[in-house]
């Protein structure tokens, strides 16, 4: 009989710890982003040479790890309404507004160098986008945490939630397409970026923005070689925030005081 | 008999020691490997996250081959998550537990294709709002990793006007809105049959409480830059919500800095217990509360002001 009572405590004992445990879950919401700088054309590209287009120039869209390419700012050119004569001498106003274009098509005979109005970067050879920062994608991910504590009885969540959390990495990709409207999108070259930390200072209820270090490909891909394009990549953690998915932690917080904070 | 009971203890012990010797000890890695592919079998060339929780959250991409193929080894934890994407298609994640003693993980991803949705934010009256966050959400479908391309975090122009790019066809979702002073409001459920949907409309709950307020030292200098936060415990209803809806669950707990006149403001809240919690370094920091009353008028203004010393 004694051993029955035992074995009886002993899962309560295992069941109240795991309702504990389930009970105690909580989410810690990070929102980062990839950001781009630095970014030129090195080589010879090859897209967007056919006639149908704007050739030689065009907007640029990024597939990375943070997100899908869109007709939008993601990885900026140099060139916007830009007035532009090919070898032939036919000159006409090039690269329309809003997006800042690439020359996408430097092997096409009629604006190949010496025709500087196609570069404007190291004795016409190359293209570099005047503009900064910008950013490509971003991504948002619900960590696993603890509920929130309060450890010296203020009624101050001090422990637990985001405060888990010290350190975020990651490594970065970008695939480079110049998008076409009418037309699949064609792809440049992929870009892979060595893998960054970002140290995090989190609350127990949110995280402080961070921005990790900027570093530069360490590798390409379609093709391997030779690099076409270059630019730095940095990870940016936007915001951290603790969320009470379903309400868990506010129920623990009815029986138990520890979890009674704000 | 005591000694007889020690002898077969012993035997019983080194029993168990030597069959230990012939189970094979778990690999300290697992090998993942599988496909993804269209919900109709086709290969897709795609992309993989894998997110590795725990105190230092760690991210690493792969890729597929050509045929859509994946492996690579990881580490065994309980807490990761594996995400796949491919172009034209709306992601997929799957929780991956290797704490197990499985040496091989096969997933086969299917991905559906996706299209795009564009609509306009309305309030209650027919009229556009500007600056709206857009989001997506699939009910049924508790999702932890988000693109926002997919998702949301997107912002409707100044007429209410907004493009979705990336939405799941085939399958249910709602559309939500919400701005920096109304209340979440969504669609009924909608489909996305075809490459695109348009005319979409989305009408934004009304205009939520404002909890103000300044924070001053005893002598009422104002603490500029103070970490202001508010705790919002919400009536059922918005907590129900907000496990379901990001747009909700951000109205539960939010941060801002005080202006040079030491004063605050959260704006667009819903019924509830508001706290409001004032760190400033070096001090202690101090709480208040108030109830923002279901019975209230839309843009109630709830004062909270706050003495640090």
């Amino acid at each position: 009989m004694k051993r029955v009572w035992m074995a009886i405590g002993v899962s309560a004992v295992l069941l109240g710890v795991l309702a504990a445990d389930m009970a105690a879950q909580g989410w810690c919401k990070i929102r980062y982003s990839g950001w781009n700088k630095n970014r030129k054309v090195i080589e010879q590209v090859y897209t967007e040479c056919s006639g149908i287009h704007s050739a030689p120039f065009g907007n640029w869209g990024v597939t990375s790890n943070v997100g899908h390419k869109v007709d939008g700012h993601q990885f900026q050119g140099w060139c916007k309404t830009h007035w532009a004569c090919d070898n032939d001498g036919n000159c006409k106003q090039h690269c329309k507004a809003p997006w800042y274009q690439w020359n996408s098509c430097t092997t096409w005979p009629k604006w190949a160098p010496p025709n500087c109005t196609l570069y404007n970067s190291n004795g016409c050879t190359q293209q570099v986008s005047p503009l900064g920062d910008n950013t490509h994608g971003a991504t948002e991910i619900w960590m696993n945490t603890s509920c929130p504590t309060d450890s010296n009885a203020d009624g101050i969540c001090d422990a637990g939630g985001c405060a888990r959390l010290s350190s975020f990495t990651n490594s970065n990709w970008m695939t480079l397409y110049e998008l076409d409207k009418n037309d699949d999108d064609e792809l440049v070259q992929s870009m892979y970026f060595p893998s960054v930390t970002v140290s995090l200072t989190c609350t127990a209820m949110s995280c402080d923005s961070a921005t990790s270090s900027w570093v530069s490909p360490n590798r390409y891909d379609s093709p391997p070689t030779p690099a076409r394009v270059n630019a730095r990549a940095a990870t940016k953690v936007e915001s951290g925030r603790f969320v009470d998915r379903f309400g868990a932690c506010a129920r623990l917080a009815i029986n138990d005081p520890i979890y009674d904070c704000k | 008999m005591n000694t007889m009971r020690m002898k077969l203890f012993v035997l019983l012990c080194l029993g168990v020691v030597l069959a230990l010797q012939f189970v094979p000890a778990a690999k300290a890695q697992v090998t993942v490997k599988g496909t993804i592919a269209s919900v109709r079998g086709t290969a897709l060339q795609g992309d993989l996250i894998l997110i590795r929780g725990g105190s230092a959250v760690a991210i690493r991409s792969y890729h597929t081959d050509g045929q859509g193929a994946f492996s690579f080894d990881t580490d065994r934890t309980a807490d990761q998550l594996l995400v796949a994407k491919a172009e034209g298609h709306a992601s997929s994640e799957v929780a991956l537990n290797t704490t197990g003693t499985v040496a091989e993980l096969n997933l086969n991803f299917r991905l559906r294709p996706a299209g795009s949705v564009t609509g306009r934010v309305v309030d209650e009256k027919g009229n556009g709002v500007g600056g709206a966050t857009i989001q997506v959400r699939y009910p049924g479908e508790l999702r932890r990793h988000f693109f926002h391309d997919e998702v949301g975090g997107i912002q409707a122009d100044d007429f209410g006007y907004f493009t979705l790019p990336v939405v799941a066809r085939g399958k249910g979702f709602v559309v939500e809105a919400a701005t920096a002073e109304r209340l979440p409001g969504a669609t009924r459920s909608l489909t996305l049959d075809g490459d695109q949907k348009s005319g979409v409309l989305v009408t934004v709950g009304q205009i939520g409480f404002v909890v103000e307020g300044a924070v001053t030292d005893s002598a009422a200098n104002p603490h500029r830059g103070a970490a202001v936060r508010l705790r919002l415990l919400p009536g059922s209803e918005t907590a129900a919500a907000a496990g379901l809806s990001r747009l909700h669950a951000r109205l539960l707990n939010q941060r801002t800095v005080t202006g040079p006149d030491g004063a605050y403001a959260f704006k667009g809240l819903p019924a509830g217990t508001a706290a409001v919690i004032v760190y400033v370094p070096g001090k202690t920091p101090v709480k208040k509360e108030r109830v923002l009353s279901e019975e209230g008028s839309p843009g109630d203004e709830y004062t909270l002001d706050l003495i640090v010393d």
